[in-house]
């Protein structure tokens, strides 16, 4: 708790829209510690590319209506557009989500690989930057672009150095994307669901090549993913996101032995197997964001949804040391300060079924 | 649990050389028939841009998918698949070979007869953002196949573009949203409604739910099992989630550097695949269950990494990764092996001539 490279305070993110005001991101909170990777997992629409570009400051669009951004203890809603420039290029670099909209379609990637290499970061280019410029190798560069786009298992990568994104697969412009990131050993990376085109061996060793990253520079990261398997692989640290608030966050390990928020619970009985066949999923979707419900917002689509629910927020509450939960199916204390006062007003439901039958902590079928 | 779908309708020796790959599965009147399709990219090099290599994208492939099935399509990254999808649509215009819609041979088509053609054939494209126009509301882009092959009034369009959003789980108002405010996975599904807008026949699935959790990935992954039973649809579709491709497909194909090594029906291939490269793509699940343990092959990892396409290796393109590479397999490709009654796959190691030389595998 120190001194966290980014911390995230009550956050709110509004756009208007031609049906009124969207208030897609409610009041979330998130730490990443240096040499943490923090994952944040929920479904298609649910703000992760929302929270993350606010981070960035890529939607000039977006009303931050509330909350701070702290990264090195400064905050970022306040600092100038260049310097929020400058911070991007050099200290945070991002994969984005879309690689063919990320990649400019008329250069090589060898060319924007260089591009990076040479300028990124450098809001305005000074003379004597220009003359080191000038005398770095561009052959040491190329070759150290090369040796990043093999290790992001690129198999010919010469020949896609010298191709155009368009000349790519799927897979293969997003392992682009990825390497671009990491050329220049960031302290914070951000990437947005980078695993989508790929396949799990490819994966895997993507996020190994992360790791070691991780390790060797003290990198912080902030991934984020539909997939739970790959949060699981990757993360210290889960956030589980549903409709713009996060409803539990725990080490990556404790949320998977004991998920409480009957959200994550649901998300987790979906994985496809190879035995039983693609599960059904939750039933319902997301709740309309220019008029959210007043209680609970994943109480529509809940199984244990009570009239408390519909009426009452469930803050997150600590349910374990380090596990809390937004839900009033547990108890325990407010997890955030700015929560204190409004313990009392807490209904419980509870305790969970799951947890009523048996002490097992399986997975209860609906 | 496996049913061999076709156990009675030729007859086959274990072994058997096959000359004609399409005639394996015997398909009578099938949607979709490939023959010997390729796509070849030419590399060009120096200022008088000469021809010097190309990428073989897809070489030589051919297989037939039933009317009303799914026939699923896997591989490593960069193997073939999309430019595969793009061929069979001619989105691409193929380098050789043949491709049969429902009884149209669409490679011979153009101008006015192949605009029509296009109707039945659909793609949902595997990177969502670049396929949907940003200047264009998603009524407009859903729209826009009605439009093109003039399908009902612009009243009867708006309801079915209303219809469409519903069924794959969007809200209405998504309507007058343009696709810079929309979400990853929620272009993903506008693709998909855009695909099925004009009821085609036939429809390449390109990793259509790559972006979706698991929770909307099964509703949609209904939906399309929905729209087949009723409308007698046909999928290619194309993943890198082999739990998925499972899931969904009658009969699969797996891709290695734009050829067939292995295809046939699903079930036979999961429970019993034939190919060493089959076999490591299985054994590389990741299984959450015991049950599911007991899916996948013993582990099987493969050295190295996928050859540079324009440098495929002579005799069989998998040698340089595999395990179970013996003399035969570096001079010439091996042809496909009919192995049962359901399957055929492209390795020695199912020539009777080498049955004792390198038969390390045979259980
Ligand atoms: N620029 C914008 N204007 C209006 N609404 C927006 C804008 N950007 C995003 N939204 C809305 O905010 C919600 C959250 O979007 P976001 O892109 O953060 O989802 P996500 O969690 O990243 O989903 P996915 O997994 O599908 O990418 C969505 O409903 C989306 O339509
Ligand atoms: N327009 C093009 N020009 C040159 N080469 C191309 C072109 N399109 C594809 N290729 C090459 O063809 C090969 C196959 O690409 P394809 O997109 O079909 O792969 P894929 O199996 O869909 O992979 P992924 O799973 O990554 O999407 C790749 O090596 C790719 O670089
Ligand atoms: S608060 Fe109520 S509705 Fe919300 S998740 Fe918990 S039990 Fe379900
Ligand atoms: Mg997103
Ligand atoms: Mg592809």
């Amino acid at each position: 708790m120190s001194n966290p490279l980014l911390e995230v305070k009550d956050l709110h993110v509004e756009f208007d829209t031609y049906d009124g005001t969207a208030q897609v991101i409610n009041g979330i909170d998130l730490i990443v510690e240096r040499g943490e990777t923090v994952a944040i997992v929920g479904e298609s629409g649910c703000g992760k590319s929302v929270t993350v570009k606010t981070i960035l400051g890529l939607l000039p669009e977006a009303d931050i209506s509330q909350g701070e951004i702290l990264y090195k203890g400064e905050n970022l809603l306040e600092l100038s557009d260049a310097k929020r420039h400058a911070r991007r290029g050099k200290e945070m670099s991002m994969i984005m989500q879309n690689p063919m909209s990320a990649i400019n379609p008329v250069f090589t990637v060898g060319e924007q690989m260089l591009d990076v290499l040479k300028w990124q970061g450098q809001h305005r280019v000074g003379i004597t930057d220009w003359v080191r410029d000038k005398f770095r190798s561009e052959a040491e560069l190329r070759e150290r672009a090369i040796d990043m786009l093999e290790q992001v298992d690129i198999s010919a990568p010469e020949r896609v150095f010298e191709s155009y994104p368009v000349e790519l697969s799927g897979g293969m412009r997003q392992r682009v994307l990825i390497a671009i990131a990491l050329l220049l050993e960031p302290d914070f990376l951000i990437a947005d669901e980078p695993g989508t085109a790929l396949d799990v061996t490819t994966e895997a060793n993507i996020l190994e090549l992360l790791d070691d990253i991780v390790e060797e520079h003290d990198t912080s990261v902030l991934y984020i993913t539909h997939d739970l398997g790959v949060a699981r692989e990757i993360s210290d640290q889960l956030n589980v996101m549903y409709a713009g608030e996060i409803v539990e966050t725990a080490p990556t390990e404790t949320l998977f032995e004991d998920p409480q928020h009957p959200y994550t619970r649901g998300l987790l009985e979906s994985i496809p197997q190879l035995s039983r066949g693609i599960g059904a999923g939750i039933p319902g979707k997301l709740p309309d964001y220019t008029d959210p419900p007043t209680g609970c917002r994943f109480a529509d689509r809940c199984p244990h949804a009570e009239t408390e629910c519909r009426e009452v927020v469930p803050h997150l509450r600590r349910t374990e040391p380090e596990h809390a939960a937004a839900c009033h199916l547990f108890e325990g204390d407010p997890h955030l300060d700015r929560h204190q006062d409004a313990v009392t007003e807490f209904p419980y439901i509870g305790p969970p079924p799951w947890q009523a039958d048996t002490d097992e902590t399986e997975v209860d079928v609906r | 649990m496996s049913q061999p779908l076709h156990t009675d309708r030729f007859e086959y020796a274990p072994g058997d050389q096959i000359q004609d790959e399409i005639a394996v599965f015997d398909d009578k009147d099938p949607l979709l028939r490939v023959e010997n399709l390729s796509k070849h990219f030419p590399i060009y090099e120096g200022i008088i841009k000469r021809q010097v290599a190309a990428v073989r994208a897809v070489d030589d492939v051919s297989f037939t998918v039933p009317r009303g099935q799914t026939f699923g399509l896997v591989g490593e990254s960069g193997s073939g698949k999309t430019t595969l999808g793009r061929s069979i649509l001619r989105i691409t215009d193929p380098t050789h070979g043949t491709v049969e819609v429902d009884g149209t041979d669409v490679t011979s088509l153009s101008g006015g007869a192949l605009k029509k053609q296009r109707k039945d054939m659909q793609m949902v494209f595997q990177d969502p953002s670049s396929s949907l126009n940003p200047r264009k509301t998603i009524k407009q882009i859903i729209e826009t196949p009605m439009k093109i092959h003039d399908i009902g009034s612009a009243g009867e369009r708006a309801q079915r573009v209303e219809e469409l959003l519903e069924m794959v789980d969007l809200p209405r108002e998504f309507m007058y949203k343009y696709p810079s405010s929309l979400s990853g996975g929620q272009k993903q599904r506008v693709g998909i409604a855009r695909a099925v807008a004009v009821n085609p026949k036939l429809v390449v699935l390109d990793e259509p739910t790559s972006a979706l959790d698991v929770s909307v990935q099964a509703r949609v992954i209904e939906i399309l099992n929905d729209l087949q039973k009723r409308f007698d649809l046909t999928y290619i579709f194309i993943s890198h989630d082999l739990s998925l491709i499972k899931n969904v497909s009658d009969r699969i194909g797996v891709l290695y550097l734009g050829r067939f090594v292995e295809t046939g029906d699903v079930d036979s291939v999961f429970q019993d695949p034939q190919h060493p490269y089959t076999r490591a793509l299985l054994s590389a699940i990741p299984t959450v269950t015991d049950e599911d343990r007991q899916y996948k092959p013993p582990e099987l990892t493969l050295e190295g990494e996928i050859p540079d396409p324009r440098e495929k290796p002579t005799g069989c393109a998998f040698r340089s990764r595999c395990p179970e590479a013996f003399e035969p397999c570096a001079e010439e490709e091996p042809a496909m092996y009919q192995t049962d009654s359901t399957r055929c796959s492209r390795c020695y190691l199912h020539d009777e001539a080498y049955q004792d030389t390198g038969g390390s595998d045979d259980q």
